[in-house]
């Protein structure tokens, strides 16, 4: 009797088990909030088609909230959850700490930037500390993805050796604009140090310095544990960037003052105090809508090298091609002379994942070409497009480019092409003068190929994941101590300066 | 049934007793203890995880922010105990004499003790920032001022405070083994004309070896939980003269570096035990002498 229940104890242990088993395939996604990028839409139609072709599969989709008391519980819980070996299946998530979505709800749309603590301050930290799961073997064996249209110098950021932990998603570089064709491809310091020393306004108004670590020299080696780059480096830099800011900036602000007096008279009376109208800035030089709206357009304005990213690069090819200008692209290099790429956006399965083939598969679809090139984000009617641009929850709102290029670079620019046309549809053209005509031009026949953008081919030496630092240890902190706004420099130390940011990149190291 | 003998019964109620407190420090110290110690041989977390060996703690032991913190750590331990149990030491001999008449006093003298940690930096920062009330007294003064917070004189101020907060825990420590000293012996040795000095190394010191290991261990634990403060005044990335394990151990499990976590952990176990062993042997040693 015993015996038999015992049998029967076991027997109804096992059944039980396996039906549970099936029932409780969960995926954990976690992800930041998107609006613009339409990453969480993609998100969702990616588990969407994964729940149905998996009975039993249940995908959640968690967004890491943006409140910052709220987040830094999160995080923490998250960090613990990590570290236990209980945490989240999938990363879907983008790199830096800014994100940058429409606040809609009006016919003028605002862009609305949060800057957040990110959950891995430097995924490739993470990925030497074991967060994620070697995806080699799905990768290499997967035929769904076409490599061949893969940047594969990005995707191979995302590997250790043999072992492939991230998958890049989305990356950008920074790309110099000229009118002219150059003689070589030159460093920001060179750029800059010669537009300094010739004394030329515009050209130091077209050439922005970033105020990251973007354009520095290789920083980190993770293998040793040894910084790369020397006080000196970084000093040079910040000195640059003084005498940069302190030139470019009064002449920019007065640049724009006029050009928003201009602006401001071109709209008709009626409508002047009525609608909010969003700044003019410099990315005001190279924005589509603001072409179709006000004719501005940096060749135009005479600037004569322009810096922009290379989703950028997609609107000043456009623009350039309606107004029959000529248009170089080359690479922005290093101070050192380098040509880099930053991850923006990556997909990685979690160490402790169940289900890494599931993990894998859903973030693999991220690297199909609808999906990557962004087929899937539904389009309003826009018959009514002022309803459509009132719409928050439509992901494709006017005037809001992508901030980054998808890693399936080759043959993406007629794709990327197609939304760009798509989202112009929508610019409304009773406000300005000439803007109806302007944004006609764009449509129609009017395509752009791999061939306009010639940047998305440029070779690159190295790919980073930005590193985040906390404010008051940034690069951009230090250097804002530098100057007023108005451009005055300050009496700040620089070597001191310099120091600190050193120290911070040191920190960053040897604690993680 | 067999009968028990007493001692026999005595030993099973002990046991009874004994077993709650081993097992919950089975379960909350010595097990996540064995798996800190399993993890610093591993690399990656979960699924990831491999065996690496001891290269965890050679990479750690090469490791420069670690080194500075370990050593400013026992830096800081080195410097503040042996000054917080001669000055408690100081003050407690002082206060013997009327231990019973002052209890006012031993009560003031807890009162940084229990604080508030927010009002304890916000006290620092009225004092040591670089607009505070001593800046604004040696400017007066026509004297140099320093930046106290963020450089090297960052390590003076927080011994001060540490100082400060915890004497008189130390002194009510001190002061309770005193009073067990019993008056007779310095009768005695005050009609063998010893002199106070005499009394002190002859018959309080000897006496006081248990009191004096005993505040050093609790002084020891408040210099550790003076990390809150340090880390209040100076956040995440303090002066590098300030910077403590603590700040190592925080920052790593930030990042996600469980290796560097398991491994740091490790080593200061390594270290305080041994500094924790040779000590009570050394106490024993003097205490030799009850048995």
């Amino acid at each position: 009797m015993k015996k038999i229940i015992a049998i029967l104890f076991v027997v109804l242990c096992l059944t039980g088990c396996n039906g549970q088993e099936e029932a409780e395939q969960v995926l954990w996604v976690v992800t930041e909030k998107s609006n613009s990028d339409g990453m969480n839409l993609q998100a969702e139609i990616i588990a969407e088609r994964m729940e149905e072709a998996y009975p039993g599969l249940t995908v959640n989709l968690e967004i890491l909230p943006t409140d910052d008391a709220e987040r830094e519980l999160r995080l923490n819980h998250l960090r613990v959850e990590i570290m236990s070996g209980n945490g989240p299946d999938i990363y879907l998530l983008p790199t830096g700490n800014v994100l940058t979505y429409d606040r809609g709800g009006s016919l003028a749309r605002k862009m609305l930037t949060e800057t957040i603590e990110p959950l891995f301050s430097d995924a490739t930290q993470a990925m030497y500390n074991g967060v994620f799961l070697d995806v080699s073997g799905y990768y290499d064996a997967d035929q769904n993805i076409r490599k061949d249209l893969l940047k594969t110098e990005v995707m191979d950021a995302g590997t250790l050796g043999e072992a492939r932990y991230i998958l890049p998603l989305r990356y950008n570089q920074s790309v110099l604009l000229t009118g002219k064709p150059q003689q070589e491809n030159r460093s920001i310091m060179e750029l800059v140090s010669a537009a300094l020393e010739q004394e030329n306004v515009n050209m130091t108004i077209g050439l922005q310095m970033p105020d990251s670590l973007e354009l520095l020299p290789e920083i980190f080696d993770y293998e040793t544990g040894n910084l790369l780059i020397s006080v000196e480096e970084i000093t040079a830099y910040m000195r640059l960037y003084q005498q940069w800011f302190a030139v470019s900036q009064p002449e920019t602000a007065e640049l724009l003052d006029e050009l928003e007096l201009a602006k401001f008279l071109l709209v008709p009376k009626q409508y002047q105090y009525e609608w909010a109208y969003p700044d003019l800035n410099l990315g005001s030089f190279n924005s589509m809508s603001d072409y179709f709206a006000y004719e501005l357009y940096w060749d135009l304005l005479d600037i004569t090298m322009y810096t922009c990213n290379l989703s950028d690069t997609l609107q000043s090819a456009a623009i350039a091609k309606v107004i029959d200008h000529d248009l170089y692209m080359y690479p922005l290099q290093t101070t050192d002379g380098k040509t880099v790429a930053e991850v923006t956006y990556y997909g990685a399965v979690g160490s402790s994942c169940a289900h890494p083939e599931l993990a894998y598969e859903f973030i693999s679809q991220m690297l199909s070409e609808k999906f990557q090139w962004e087929i899937y984000r539904p389009r309003g009617d826009r018959k009514n497009d002022r309803i459509a641009m009132q719409n928050y929850r439509e992901p494709q709102c006017p005037g809001l480019v992508e901030s980054s290029f998808p890693v399936l670079a080759h043959g993406a620019v007629p794709g990327l092409w197609d939304i760009l046309q798509y989202q112009g549809k929508g610019y409304l053209s009773d406000t300005s003068p000439g803007g109806t005509k302007r944004s006609l031009q764009f449509q129609g026949d009017f395509c752009l190929e791999d061939s306009d953008i010639p940047a998305v081919a440029f070779p690159i030496d190295e790919v980073r994941f930005p590193v985040y630092f906390p404010e008051d240890e940034s690069l951009s902190y230090a250097l804002s101590q530098l100057n007023n706004e108005d451009g005055t420099p300050t009496d700040a130390d620089i070597d001191a300066l310099a120091q600190s940011v050193y120290q911070s990149l040191w920190w960053h190291l040897a604690e993680g | 049934m067999k009968k028990q003998t007493l001692s026999q019964r005595n030993a099973r109620e002990g046991v009874a007793l004994i077993l709650p407190l081993v097992l919950g420090c089975g379960v909350f110290y010595l097990v996540p203890f064995l798996m800190v110690l399993r993890n610093s041989v591993y690399s990656g977390i979960a699924n990831s995880r491999q065996f690496v060996g001891l290269s965890n703690y050679s990479a750690m032991l090469g490791n420069s922010v670690f080194r500075l913190a370990f050593g400013n750590t026992l830096k800081f331990l080195a410097v503040a105990l042996p000054l917080i149990l001669v000055i408690s030491f100081a003050i407690a001999l002082v206060l013997k004499e009327h231990a019973r008449q002052h209890e006012t006093l031993k009560s003031v003298l807890l009162l940084p003790y229990i604080m508030p940690v927010a009002a304890t930096v916000l006290l620092v920062d009225v004092l040591f920032a670089e607009t505070g009330i001593l800046n604004q007294g040696l400017y007066t003064l026509g004297l140099p001022i320093a930046d106290w917070l963020h450089s090297d004189l960052a390590f003076w101020v927080v011994l001060a405070l540490y100082l400060w907060k915890n004497t008189g825990y130390g002194v009510i420590l001190l002061l309770s083994g005193l009073v067990t000293i019993s008056d007779d012996h310095y009768a005695a040795a005050q009609l063998d004309g010893a002199t106070r000095w005499q009394q002190l190394r002859y018959i309080t010191i000897p006496q006081m070896w248990y009191s004096v290991f005993f505040t050093a261990v609790f002084s020891l634990i408040n210099a550790f939980k003076c990390f809150r403060e340090i880390f209040l005044i100076g956040g995440t990335h303090p002066d590098t003269s300030i910077y403590m394990l603590q700040h190592f151990l925080n920052n790593a499990f930030d990042k996600l570096s469980y290796a560097k976590l398991a491994v740091a952990s490790v080593l200061l176990f390594l270290v305080l035990s041994i500094l924790f062993a040779l000590t009570y042997r050394w106490v024993m040693k003097k205490e030799a002498y009850k048995q």
